[in-house]
């Protein structure tokens, strides 16, 4: 059942929607909104069709599918896994955003970047991240559906005791550190590479420190759109420069 | 570019459409890893991973919580660096083509799957409206992985159409030539605009709640820095990093 339920989490979000969310890939994971086990009441006919609303972080939606299947088997009513599943939406989003997308993803990428801007094969550092970052990405699934599975409608209690919220800190701090380990290499490569390195490291590290300053009012599609603009402007003045 | 190069890229810019949120999220679509495996079908995965490694640094910012919808840049990497190496040798000007072009894509993209999330919505009801049963979830998910799949191979077929016909029309050669700055500066500049998002993103990941004056972020980048300075001079003899 854990195998189970680990798979169907990689298509949690198969049929994201505005509506529901990832209700229906929770539903179709747990195996149908009226799904019953042996020694358990089926749903009651008023519960099937009603559509469910679910939302969490990908990867941390493993608990919520582990904790649901162990309640419907101990033979909890619909209406409590309704509520109890409406209960864990918070939590596992917001600790998997900051756990994984704010901290271990950027983390493992500079870190997979930093192997390759310092002279490993390109292909090489990009199975380097793979293999990091998935090792982590499905431990983190099959973790999540053993804690469910086992502490089931408690499994609140063993997730505060896992400290998620601890390894996020300490995944966020990596990020940022690594984030400036390759501001350090790049700084040494542009004095290896260009002509007069000076310039662009300074201009470089006053964009860091905007960036870093700014936080989120600078993230988005700000830095893109400047790049954008950049080239833009470059081709334009391209007469200017002796082009043709 | 070959037929075989042609469907290997079209097979995995929709691999890269689906690993953003349909399937498994194993992040194939970051775009220093499309970028990266396009440029190894093409026989240049250095370019690539430049091409790729910059358009990553410039979206690092774009963190998807809270399920917003955000640019799409790994699958528009592929395109982007089937410009880069659309001749022999990648210059600067085709290199900063090929980011302008994965920029534009990654929009493109994110755009597209709004509209994608409304057919998936459609699907979903028209699901549970017959009973949420297992058979009818099941057709709902497979239908709607499936509609993300043919989003993944128009939005990288069309994209590396655009590349196709704009070499064949001579519009990437003339661009190219027209690029006033050396490959080296090219890439330089490209960086600087990503070292935006790479802050951004360092000042976002440090932020703790309820401590926003602490001088954390500040130390823990600075000591980043010298760290990577130090591994730089250690490990690449002058000339030698990639």
């Amino acid at each position: 059942m854990r195998l189970r339920l680990t798979l169907r989490s990689l298509l949690i979000q198969a049929a994201w929607n505005p509506t529901d969310l990832l209700g229906t890939g929770l539903a179709w994971g747990l195996g149908g909104s009226r799904a019953t086990t042996e020694g358990t009441e089926p749903d009651s006919p008023d519960d099937r069709g009603a559509r469910w609303h679910f939302n969490s972080h990908p990867y941390l939606a493993s608990v919520a599918m582990g904790a649901l299947e162990a309640m419907r088997r101990a033979g909890a009513t619909p209406d409590e896994r309704d509520r109890f599943r409406m209960a864990l939406r918070g939590p596992l989003g917001a600790m998997g955003d900051a756990l994984v997308w704010a901290g271990g993803l950027p983390a493992a990428l500079l870190l997979g970047g930093t192997v390759w801007i310092l002279g490993g094969a390109p292909v090489g550092a990009v199975v380097f991240f793979l293999a990091l970052y998935n090792g982590l990405h499905l431990g983190l699934r099959w973790w999540g559906t053993g804690v469910g599975l086992r502490h089931g409608r408690a499994v609140a209690l063993a997730f505060q005791r896992a400290n998620l919220g601890g390894w996020a800190e300490r995944a966020r701090g990596a990020a940022v550190v690594l984030a400036g380990v390759v501001a350090g290499v790049l700084a040494v490569v542009a004095v290896e590479w260009l002509d007069r390195p000076l310039p662009w490291i300074a201009a470089g590290g006053i964009l860091v420190a905007i960036g870093q300053r700014r936080g989120m009012a600078l993230s988005g599609s700000l830095p893109a759109a400047f790049a954008l603009a950049l080239v833009v402007l470059i081709f334009g003045l391209a007469p200017l420069f002796g082009g043709p | 570019m070959t037929p075989t190069e042609w469907i290997l890229l079209v097979g995995l810019g929709t691999w890269a459409t689906l690993d953003v949120t349909a399937f498994g999220q194993f992040m194939v679509s970051r775009a220093f890893v499309s970028g990266t495996l396009a440029g190894a079908v093409l026989g240049d995965p250095v370019t690539g991973a430049i091409v790729g490694g910059i358009l990553e640094l410039l979206f690092l910012g774009n963190l998807a919580v809270g399920g917003v919808v955000v640019p799409e840049p790994g699958p528009a990497a592929v395109p982007a660096v089937a410009v880069a190496l659309s001749a022999p040798d990648a210059t600067g000007g085709l290199i900063a083509l090929g980011v302008a072009l994965g920029i534009v894509w990654a929009w493109v993209g994110g755009r597209s799957t709004v509209q994608q999330r409304r057919l998936n919505d459609r699907v979903t009801t028209r699901a549970w409206a017959r009973g949420g049963g297992e058979g009818e979830l099941a057709r709902a998910q497979f239908t709607a992985l499936g509609l993300e799949g043919l989003r993944g191979i128009a939005l990288t077929a069309i994209g590396l159409g655009v590349v196709t016909l704009a070499g064949i029309g001579g519009i990437i050669e003339f661009a190219g030539a027209r690029w006033p700055l050396p490959t080296p500066e090219t890439i330089a500049l490209l960086v600087l605009a990503g070292l935006l998002g790479l802050g951004s993103l360092s000042g976002m990941a440090a932020s703790r709640s309820g401590r926003p004056d602490t001088h954390r972020p500040l130390i823990l980048l600075g000591a980043g820095l010298l760290v990577g300075v130090a591994l730089a001079l250690a490990i690449t003899p002058a000339g030698t990093a990639s």
